[in-house]
């Protein structure tokens, strides 16, 4: 019980997927204007990953290594994510409308999303179990949202006029970003 | 002088995401750049060989297979041949496949055109990101460390800014080089010619309406007195 806590705490805050491992920049910028959009992504990006890390694991794990072509597995990865994500689409339409029409557009965007695909390498680079590796999945992805929610949070009370011209738009977010990782990179000193 | 278009920049920071966490060093910023800019046109070439014939529904699915072939061939060849470099890349090298300045380069030009323009494209894109990503890593380096390429340059007496290393230090010295380029863009943008004749046009017509707001304010009061 203790190291799934200490693996939570981990995954989520000490190697932040975005503000540490740089992974999902680009859709943390694109859903960070408002709160709700923030939400819905993050929302999305926890299934996702949750559901492709676990299929992923299970075709690395049960039919890649058996059969030693281990160096398939960024194509494996890759395939399996845009594969989920039609899934995942197609059932929301038929069986949760009202999900489905809120969540459309993020769903779509995830397909080739950095979050999805570093997990699900980096699980099988640390040869990690099936659970070992869902579990990861789950709570980076918290960890993802949790700090797109923030930074929505911190975006909306960035005043436009204050910034000097240069840095408007783009590069004052990268510093806010750059300001929200140092603050998570005193985390690394709580293990 | 020519403006950095918003088009470019946006392209190079989808396709930064990944790069960024590697860019420590001017070898592995410079190796990650050459990879992608070597991927770029050799799935550029391919997709266009092949554009045809890809059904619009799977477009991303077949994009994503011939790219992730060549990353994986180029992954292979780096464990046989370059072992540290590979650890070095860790998961950026896989993640090239999702790059967006890949997956750009591929959706704008190569599905659309044939294959010697396709591959002059692609290649001025992975150029241009291999001279951004190697800037970056430069700065992270001389910053963080003090040496280019493992030589060092400055002085041992300076002492070295370690966050550059890290990874705030990332977002900062890419914010930095964007706000460079909106500076550029603004300045640019204010010395051609055009835009002065523009900027004086502009100040005319405000003068105008200005006069113009003024007499009718004077209008009024005069009414508003003749009233009264």
């Amino acid at each position: 019980m203790n190291s799934i806590f200490l693996l939570a705490i981990g995954a989520a805050f000490v190697n932040n997927i975005v503000l540490t491992q740089f992974l999902g920049l680009s859709s943390f910028f694109d859903s960070s204007k408002r709160i709700r959009t923030a939400t819905g992504m993050g929302i999305s990006v926890v299934l996702i990953t949750t559901i492709a890390a676990f299929l992923s694991g299970l075709f690395y794990l049960f039919i890649l290594t058996p059969l030693h072509v281990t160096y398939l597995n960024t194509l494996i990865v890759v395939l399996v994510n845009i594969g989920t994500v039609k899934a995942v689409c197609l059932f929301f339409e038929k069986y949760l409308l009202a999900l489905y029409q809120k969540l459309e557009s993020y769903l779509s965007v995830i397909t080739v999303n950095c979050v999805v695909i570093g997990v699900a390498i980096s699980s099988a680079n640390q040869s990690y179990s099936l659970l070992h590796s869902t579990l990861y999945a789950f709570v980076a992805s918290i960890g993802f949202t949790f700090t797109i929610i923030i930074f929505a949070g911190i975006r909306k009370q960035i005043v436009e006029k204050e910034v000097p011209e240069s840095f408007r738009g783009m590069p004052i977010n990268l510093i806010t970003a750059g300001l929200m990782a140092i603050s998570f990179w005193g985390f690394s000193m709580l293990l | 002088m020519s403006k950095i278009s918003e088009k470019s920049i946006m392209y190079m920071m989808l396709g930064l995401c990944p790069a960024l966490a590697i860019s420590t060093t001017v070898k592995a910023g410079l190796a990650i750049g050459l990879i992608t800019l070597i991927v770029i046109i050799l799935s550029n070439t391919v997709i266009s060989l092949l554009r045809n014939r890809i059904p619009e529904g799977i477009r991303t699915a077949v994009f994503v297979i011939i790219i992730a072939t060549f990353v994986s061939a180029i992954q292979i060849l780096l464990e046989c041949y370059q072992p540290e470099l590979k650890n070095e890349l860790g998961l950026a090298l896989p993640l090239v496949v999702v790059n967006g300045t890949v997956l750009g380069s591929v959706e704008k030009s190569a599905y659309k055109n044939k294959v010697i323009p396709a591959i002059r494209d692609g290649f001025v894109m992975g150029l241009a990101f291999l001279i951004v990503i190697t800037l970056i890593s430069s700065i992270r380096e001389l910053f963080g460390h003090g040496s280019l390429y493992g030589m060092s340059v400055l002085p041992s007496a300076i002492r070295p800014i370690g966050i550059t290393t890290l990874a705030p230090g990332a977002f900062f010295v890419l914010a930095i080089l964007l706000a460079l380029a909106n500076k550029w863009n603004s300045a640019v943008g204010k010395n051609t010619n055009a835009e002065k004749k523009l900027n004086v046009e502009k100040n005319r017509m405000n003068e105008k309406e200005e006069t113009k707001i003024e007499e009718i304010k004077i209008e009024n009061e005069r009414g508003a007195e003749a009233d009264e």
